[in-house]
């Protein structure tokens, strides 16, 4: 009935691991009280919380996640394809405009899933939930974002007619690609946000110029060798490379791919446990 | 059974703090259908010790183990989104205090019932008055089958109705085993409803057993200066004008404090004033304030009342009063201005604090010392 928290770090732990000892501490292991399924929903509730209110206050609500990318995405085809009469990227508009969406899924869900302790500080200092819960759940709301611009990026991949076989297979494995890529990266700089606040101005600032680093507005395979393979180490290549083969029927670059995919795994290896060793404290700090 | 809250010399020294100690070798127990109160000032460390009762942070030394199924109150504005839907909110809530999605459903209808909050259960809870928040907050906290309920008071927010219905809740609660953490400033929902109290002061311990005797010591340590102070204050230090040296509310008939008063009972605020300048003239003033409700009455005499003194004069003054309110936590506030209020003379707020005891079946603000007498009854004449 009674469960030991001698010392261990309670809520700091996913459910059913245990905690690392402290101190002079007796520590006889702990289990979170709650399972792993009901976290899952605990999760899956929040992220939808999030995206909910996101929104909830416009008029338009949730089109906005549409009309955004689509207005950039109009603005950046006139400029390329009227003003500097660039044409070298069939289906540009599409193009770029798969470009933003998947960036925005990434560069939303680092910002938020980074101050993402620190913003639900209320809730951090009152209930014992995982304290992963909170990036997890920031991703989770932006991730139902990005699925609500898959539909319209389907749409327009249906009306330049570049749909094919192989489009959902593609389109899923960007997925299963980027999540744990942004899980990761968020996961990271979150466990290091509630101490150095500075955290989330330096990943605001990075990802401003990392986005002119990765090749969202123009294509990487029109750029010298030596440029392209340096371009190759941004994990942020291989998803774009993964997403625009589904719609646009361009070929995939696998290298890009294999380095987004180990990016994500050793900051998951990385991360995830690091965050779990600083959680303990984060009741405290925030 | 075993206890559901079983703490020993828990410390907590917040990392990055003074270094100072927030909590220091304090001994907690709770057993299951045991209601325990906490009482002490504010920065005694009852908020740390709740907090780490229900989990959110460790002790840096000691031991603590407790039930499973543990169930803080989430105080208001942290655990609700502003735009969304009390139902949404309750749906949150519920999960994040460990409520399972079929639990949420099956319970949905019960905790909106017992907030009472039916008709606005759709609409953005920003809408919601701060009573309907922690309304919501505590129906969802008390449907969640917690083995141990920590509340943190709960009976400062909500309006009187609703406060009557949360303490039978938490009786009833008690009576099905569960055991309940009570924080509280309202003395009197303490010597009420708690079998044993708890008082901290400074991160310690000082006292532990009956309501009643630890609701006294309280108020033995609240006529001293707070220990985390450090040395010895003034009472009114920083008064421009006027020094507060003794105050103490009394009743007339003992000459004594009573740990908790009865309602509508005599009482006498005495106080002793010394002139640190040469007062002309003076508007002294006075506020009766309740924990629940607020000011209950602010009152001043003429102004001249106190006649002029000289530096050095000191002035013995006693306020005559009816306790005519309803059980709750009370303190009296006490100033003082020049006679055109250009100058502050003195202000002490909460100069004396003290509790009220519920009058049975009584409900309401105030107590009007009700009695009532049977004159006669007139029989009707039978028919013939």
């Amino acid at each position: 009935m009674t469960q030991t928290l001698a010392a261990a770090r309670p809520d700091a732990v996913g459910p059913g691991s245990s905690g690392p000892a402290s101190g002079h501490l007796q520590t006889r292991g702990n289990r979170s009280p709650m399972a792993p399924l009901q976290w899952l929903d605990l999760v899956r509730v929040l992220s939808v919380k999030n995206f909910r209110q996101r929104y909830l206050r416009s008029k338009l609500g949730v089109i906005w996640a549409l009309i955004q990318p689509l207005a950039q995405a109009g603005v950046l085809s006139f400029v390329f394809l009227k003003i500097f009469k660039v044409h070298s990227i069939p289906h540009y508009p599409l193009y770029v405009l798969s470009g933003i969406m998947a960036w925005q899924f990434f560069q939303q869900s680092v910002v938020g899933g980074t101050s993402a302790v620190v913003d639900n500080a209320g809730l951090v200092r009152k209930v014992a939930v995982p304290k992963i819960t909170f990036p997890l759940s920031v991703v989770g709301g932006v991730l139902l974002v990005f699925v609500l611009q898959l539909v319209v990026l389907l749409t327009g991949a249906a009306v330049t007619g570049t749909l094919d076989a192989t489009t959902p297979a593609l389109l899923a494995l960007s997925i299963v690609v980027e999540l744990p890529l942004t899980l990761g990266f968020a996961i990271l700089f979150c466990a290091f946000h509630v101490s150095f606040r500075d955290i989330r101005f330096l990943v605001e600032s990075t990802l401003l110029m990392a986005f002119y680093l990765t090749p969202v507005i123009y294509d990487p395979t029109r750029l010298p060798p030596s440029y392209r393979s340096l371009l190759r180490w941004n994990p942020m290549d291989g998803v774009l490379s993964l997403e625009r083969a589904a719609l646009l029927a361009r070929s995939v670059d696998w290298t890009a791919v294999g380095v987004s995919a180990a990016t994500a795994v050793v900051l998951l290896v990385i991360g995830v446990p690091l965050f779990i060793r600083r959680a303990g404290d984060f009741a405290d700090e925030v | 059974m075993s206890a559901v809250l079983e703490g020993r010399a828990l410390s907590k020294r917040y990392r990055g703090g003074d270094g100072s100690f927030a909590l220091q070798d304090v001994d907690v127990d709770v057993q299951p259908g045991e209601i325990v109160a906490i009482v002490g000032r504010n920065g005694a460390g009852k908020s740390t010790l709740l907090k780490l009762a229900c989990g959110v942070t460790t002790p840096t030394t000691g031991t603590l183990h407790r039930a499973q199924r543990v169930a803080p109150l989430i105080e208001v504005g942290a655990g609700f989104h502003a735009e969304l839907s009390g139902r949404e909110n309750v749906g949150v809530n519920a999960r994040l205090l460990g409520m399972s999605g079929r639990q949420v459903k099956r319970r949905f209808d019960e905790i909106v019932e017992f907030a009472g909050l039916g008709h606005v259960i759709d609409r953005p809870v920003k809408e919601y008055s701060s009573g309907m928040y922690m309304r919501l907050g505590f129906a969802v906290a008390v449907h969640t089958d917690p083995e141990l309920l920590l509340v943190d008071e709960v009976l400062a927010v909500g309006d009187l109705p609703f406060q009557v219905k949360c303490l039978d809740r938490i009786r009833e609660m008690r009576d099905g085993g569960v055991g309940i953490l009570f924080v509280s400033h309202n003395l009197a929902a303490v010597a009420d409803i708690a079998a044993r109290c708890l008082l901290l002061e400074g991160g310690r311990l000082e006292c532990a057993g009956q309501p009643n005797e630890v609701i006294a010591a309280y108020h033995k340590a609240l006529e001293r200066p707070a220990p985390s102070s450090g040395g010895v204050v003034d009472v009114d230090r920083g008064s421009p004008g006027l020094s507060l040296l003794d105050v103490a509310l009394v009743s007339p008939l003992t000459d004594e404090t009573p740990v908790v008063w009865q309602p509508s009972e005599r009482a006498e605020l005495r106080l002793r004033l010394r002139a640190d300048v040469d007062v002309a003239s003076m508007m002294l003033g006075f506020q009766v304030n309740s924990e629940l409700v607020g000011i209950c009455q602010r009152w001043h005499p003429p102004s001249s009342a106190v006649g002029p003194m000289r530096k050095g004069d000191v002035v013995e003054l006693r306020l005559a009063l009816t306790l005519a309110l309803a059980a709750g936590g009370y303190s009296i506030d006490v100033a003082a201005a020049t006679a055109d209020f250009s100058r502050t003379l003195l202000n002490k707020p909460s100069a004396v604090s003290f509790a009220v005891a519920a009058r049975s079946s009584s409900r309401g603000p105030i107590d009007l010392d009700p009695a009532l007498t049977v004159i006669a009854v007139q029989p009707v004449p039978l028919p013939s």
